[in-house]
């Protein structure tokens, strides 16, 4: 049954997509005041397990809630300070509403500026512009990397530096770096085998759980080339959890135009002292077949090694196949479609997963390791 | 070589020739637009390169003009005038630079300039600000505002 969250994201999205002449920002005062929005929502369903994303969360028992709508603000009360701030209401799951980033921005120069606050994080592709459907051809972003894996904080809280310059031969390199502390979701379906997690015991529910870094340092490069809609992105961070360090590298790529849609990433991250290594990546590929039919495919994969759970458990790895069809009223208002196969509990699994092994244990059986994934919705931005 | 696949290549050879001529010469505008500025400002030419960094707010200031805050204004998606600015400025199409400009601001990273819904508007937001340009239509009668020239 939809919910309101919803009644009201398809009514804001119609009127998008009928007054076109309205889908812009907000703009007042000449510029000072500038309020964009974007919103989502979505019906999930699988065939049995539970699917975790952070934009979407799929069950065997159909689901309407998978909606947001976020508010951006820019206020420019000086020539060269920008404060810009993100105000959320999702219910994805359930229902939150907050402030998911605020900072200032001081523009010294063309090529630098200097970040405060809760920034958001700069990593990847995607990282920045997670809950803006309508950049990407497929309603979340590719969940074995922007997921709950334990790599994609949502921000960071402290101060960074950011630009870009060109470089001779028509390049621009743009940079980030970051010194703070951040904090990320991260799901582990697999302390459920381990006998001294609470996850482990009966009648307990695995959900996303919040582990904080501190004293993070980090950064990203960017590269545009002369090939219009070609770029390439390194990115790096390094950080301290309570019991060990974090470091993180992701590799990125990307090629768009107004017909294609290529974009490829791969990472590792590495909890060392409790022998925790992730890495994993995606492929992602979408093609306009007309201006509004979009179709689109994407294969991503993850795998997570954990001191204590043996190598070939089916809770330590992700891979996933899905399809797209796409129909984009506007730049601004598209809706989606896709049919998602995937192998593996990493991220797929039964959420009282300890009662489902102890069932599975009795019967004789084994928790099914394939899932078939259904998300159809729709996306704006204004 | 047969006599009609040489008249051919020189028929080819002249068609093409004529496209790149009649584009434009080097240190004349394109005909879609014009692009006018503040008349206090004692900028007088713009470098396409330049023109394109100012509305892409890749940079603040004049490159000339004593580094004064250079303030750009668009016209609204719809208007043909943009669509013609936006392929010979950027050098892009106007899809690619609207999607440029939503990773921008969803990303914290900056906002697009203002937009005007006419030619009347965009001179009349010149000539208010100091350090202003923006585009219009090749016809249009200027007021209160001046031509500059755009070098490749």
């Amino acid at each position: 049954m939809p919910t309101a969250v919803n009644r009201f994201l398809v009514l804001v999205a119609f009127a998008v997509a009928l007054f076109p002449g309205a889908a812009r920002a907000i703009d007042l005062a000449d510029g000072k005041l500038v309020i964009n929005g974007a919103g989502a929502g979505a019906f999930t369903i699988t065939d049995g397990n539970d699917v975790f994303n952070t934009e979407l969360i799929g069950g065997h028992v159909g689901s309407f809630r998978n909606a947001e709508f976020n508010l951006f603000v820019a206020v420019k009360p000086m020539d060269r300070v920008t404060i810009v701030t993100l105000v959320f209401f999702d219910e994805i799951g359930q229902i939150e509403t907050g402030l998911d980033w605020s900072f200032v921005e001081f523009l010294a120069t063309d090529w630098l500026n200097i970040r405060a606050g809760e920034v958001k994080l700069p990593l990847g592709l995607s990282n920045e512009v997670e809950p803006i459907g309508t950049l990407r051809p497929f309603f979340a972003l590719p969940a074995a990397v922007y997921g709950p894996s334990s790599i994609a904080a949502d921000t960071y809280f402290g101060v960074g530096l950011t630009g870009e310059i060109a470089v001779p031969g028509g390049y621009r390199l743009g940079y980030d770096l970051y010194g703070g502390n951040m904090s990320f979701d991260t799901i582990e379906p697999f302390s459920a085998l381990i006998a001294s997690q609470p996850s482990s015991v009966r009648g307990s529910a695995i959900a996303p759980v919040k582990e904080t870094v501190r004293n993070v340092l980090g950064g990203r490069l960017g590269l545009s080339t002369p090939v219009e809609g070609l770029n390439f992105r390194v990115s790096a961070y390094r950080g301290s959890l309570v019991d060990t360090s974090l470091e993180v590298l992701l590799l990125s790529a990307e090629y768009l135009n107004d017909r294609w849609s290529v974009r490829t990433e791969g990472y590792r991250s590495a909890q060392a002292a409790i022998g925790n290594i992730n890495h994993g990546g995606y492929i992602e590929v979408a093609y306009h077949i007309t201006d509004a039919i979009q179709v689109a495919v994407q294969a991503d994969a993850m795998r997570t090694h954990r001191a204590g759970v043996k190598d070939d458990s089916q809770f330590l790895y992700h891979r996933g196949v899905a399809f797209g069809l796409n129909y984009w009223f506007s730049p601004a208002l598209v809706a989606k479609a896709s049919l998602q196969q995937i192998k593996g509990n990493r991220l797929a699994f039964p959420t009282l997963l300890a009662d489902a092994i102890a069932i599975a244990k009795t019967n004789g059986t084994t928790i099914s390791d394939e899932t078939l994934l259904f998300t159809g919705g729709l996306q704006f931005s204004f | 070589m047969k006599p009609c696949r040489r008249n051919l290549k020189a028929a080819l050879a002249i068609a093409l020739l004529s496209a790149l001529l009649s584009v434009r010469a080097a240190g004349d505008e394109p005909i879609g637009f014009r692009v006018v500025i503040n008349p206090a400002s004692v900028v007088t030419s713009v470098s396409r390169d330049e023109l394109s960094k100012i509305f892409l707010r890749k940079t603040l200031a004049w490159r000339s003009g004593n580094a004064e805050a250079a303030l750009p204004v668009d016209q609204r998606e719809s208007s043909p005038v943009r669509e013609v600015f936006t392929t010979w400025v950027h050098r892009r199409s106007l899809q690619a630079v609207l999607f440029y400009w939503q990773q921008q601001v969803f990303s914290g990273r900056g906002a697009p300039p203002p937009e005007r819904s006419s030619d009347t508007s965009v001179m009349e937001y010149v000539a208010e600000n100091p350090g202003a340009v923006g585009y219009v239509s090749p016809n249009a009668k200027l007021n209160g505002v001046k031509a500059i020239q755009v070098q490749e």
